[in-house]
């Protein structure tokens, strides 16, 4: 009798566990693939009020400075893995191809690698000095600002 | 009776006296035993107290310890900084922001402040290669090395220098070793908004693969016939103008050159030249999130000996997250030599974000491998794969089967070869 139950216990036990690991996998996936949202800024007197993606990918790209007719420089939070899902959501592009696009903008000697910034705070004052810079905060960074930072800086809006 | 009623009287007086004096004096011992109990309890979280405010001492002295790490780590993770932004961002009028400004102005300036830096870098090749042609080029060499640098002495201002050592090792005992050659050596000033100029030694942009020939980059080892004839010189000293815009979304890079110099290369040896110019253009357009669709165009114009060789090119490109494809057609016309013409289609086909096979059709005249007795219009194909496990690590190979002919004989050889690039 023992162990017909015991060997009935087993599989339920270990369907139960089956059942809890696909939850726990899916819940892990689920927030895998929950993505960041971004804002993109500039200064409050920047020309600039909306940019379309593409045109915005190739400053971060490296390929080009100039967006109707203006130079602007980009910058990056350095944050790794904040700044890889933000390349990668806008360029399409994984990590290692980005990568591998600038060894190639380094190898023919064109282009530079965005600035880099290690704080929110160092991005908010780039964006507040100069009217020729176009940077990115995560979603909730930016919606932590007070309203007299934020009158500061203008969101630009993607076409 | 007045007495006898007096002394009842005192009598009763004296029991209410030792009946309420009685109970006092048990009230009174309660009360020195509550507070010598007191007096110990109160000792007791004295003494703890103290306990916790050294604990709370060592905890604050080893928090400012760890401050003054970060701080000495990213400097601009001061606690001070971050407070104020947090009083600035209270405080919602123009004087509040001022303030803001001024106290963080030094640290901007020193954020914006150009300063000299120069960078090194390089990548290395190893190739193992063979061919059912000649076998006495088959064999390991460590091939090719480059090393440069890229200083920036001023604002907009940059010294950019490689140099390539050619063979390193050889297993195989036949050709030059160690070879040091100058391969670009050029000031370059960046001019208003996103165009440069260079001047010095520099590689010629003439269509796709001219601008990415690096081994580290292509997806094949052979290279397309226009390139490895050097039909267009690789590169030249002269300068160099570029620029980059936007027009309707499409993003477009041009270059346009004035130069000399002679390119030792391949059989065609350049031991003099004149004076040449030339200029490229480059177009791209993002058709969907995943896939953009590219163009080339390029001439350039030399003088050699008394040939005036006109050279054009015309590519074009399509790489989405599956396929890369690219095809250009070199037309080289030579004025007191034949007219050549050479192409290429190539298809990598990528398998995952790092693994792809590739394969290339060459056709045209090839005047450096058919030799002198065979006729140089010749196809051949490439088959391979390309893996880079990291950027900066790469392994490819390659298996070709070359056809060349002439009227009363035919060469039909294979080759095939392995390679592995590191940069650094």
């Amino acid at each position: 009798m023992y162990t017909t139950h015991n060997s009935l216990r087993i599989p339920i036990l270990h369907l139960r566990l089956i059942i809890l690991s696909a939850l726990v996998l899916v819940l892990s996936i689920s927030t895998l693939n929950a993505q960041a949202e971004f804002v993109i800024l500039a200064n409050k007197d920047s020309p600039i009020e909306s940019i379309g993606k593409t045109d915005l990918a190739r400053l971060y790209l490296s390929k080009t400075k100039k967006i109707d007719g203006q130079a602007y420089r980009v910058v990056n939070l350095a944050a790794e893995d904040v700044k890889q899902e933000f390349l990668e959501d806008l360029t399409s592009m994984s990590p290692a191809e980005i990568e591998r696009h600038y060894i190639a903008q380094e190898l023919r000697g064109e282009g530079e690698k965005p600035k880099e910034v290690n704080t929110t705070k160092n991005m908010i004052f780039l964006l507040i000095k100069s009217d020729a810079i176009i940077g990115w905060l995560p979603m909730e960074e930016y919606e932590k600002l007070s309203g007299a930072l934020k009158k500061h800086m203008r969101v630009i809006r993607i076409k | 009776m007045i007495t006898k009623y007096k002394l009842v009287t005192l009598l009763a007086l004296l029991q209410c006296v030792i009946v309420t004096a009685y109970p006092n004096e048990e009230r009174q011992s309660d009360l020195e035993e509550k507070i010598s109990e007191l007096s110990a309890k109160n000792e007791a979280l004295m003494l703890a107290l103290q306990e916790q405010m050294e604990l709370f001492q060592a905890q604050q002295n080893e928090l400012e310890n760890l401050s003054k790490r970060v701080a000495k780590i990213e400097p601009d993770s001061d606690p001070s900084i971050t407070h104020e932004i947090l009083n600035t961002e209270n405080s919602a009028n123009m004087t509040g922001m001022e303030a803001f400004e001024a106290s963080f102005g030094q640290m901007t300036e020193t954020e914006e402040k150009f300063k000299p830096s120069i960078d090194f870098g390089g990548w290395l090749g190893f190739v193992y290669s063979d061919d059912s042609r000649d076998s006495t080029n088959s064999g390991f060499d460590a091939h090719p090395l480059y090393l440069y640098s890229e200083a920036h002495p001023a604002e907009r201002w940059d010294v950019f220098a490689e140099i390539e050592i050619e063979h390193i090792f050889q297993s195989n005992s036949s050709g030059t070793k160690g070879d040091l050659k100058v391969e670009r050596l050029y000031l370059q000033h960046e001019l208003a908004d996103s165009s440069k100029i260079r001047m010095g030694k520099f590689f010629l942009p003439f269509g796709y693969w001219y601008n990415l020939h690096w081994h580290f980059l292509t997806e094949t080892l052979s290279r397309p016939i226009s390139f490895n004839n050097s039909y267009v010189p690789k590169q030249q000293v002269g300068i160099e103008y570029m620029n980059t815009l936007t027009v309707n979304d499409i993003g477009i890079k041009y270059f346009a050159w004035l130069a000399d110099g002679p390119d030792l290369f391949a059989t065609n040896k350049r031991t003099e030249s004149d004076f040449s110019f030339g200029a490229a253009i480059f177009a791209e357009k993002q058709i969907s999130s995943e896939a953009k669709l590219g163009a080339t165009l390029a001439f350039h114009q030399q003088k050699e000996d008394f040939d005036t060789q006109r050279n054009a090119v015309l590519g074009m490109d399509f790489t989405n997250k599956r396929l890369e494809l690219r095809s250009e057609y070199y037309y080289h016309q030579r004025e007191i030599d034949q007219d050549l013409e050479s192409g290429y289609i190539s298809l990598k086909l990528k398998t995952s974000d790092t693994f792809g096979f590739v394969f290339r059709h060459d056709f045209g005249d090839d005047r450096k491998t058919s030799g002198e007795t065979l006729d140089a219009s010749t196809t051949s194909n490439s088959f391979g794969f390309m893996w880079r496990p990291q950027p900066h690590l790469l392994f490819k190979s390659e298996f070709r089967i070359n056809d060349f002919k002439s009227e009363d004989s035919k060469d039909n050889y294979n080759s095939w070869n392995v390679f592995s690039a590191v940069k650094f």
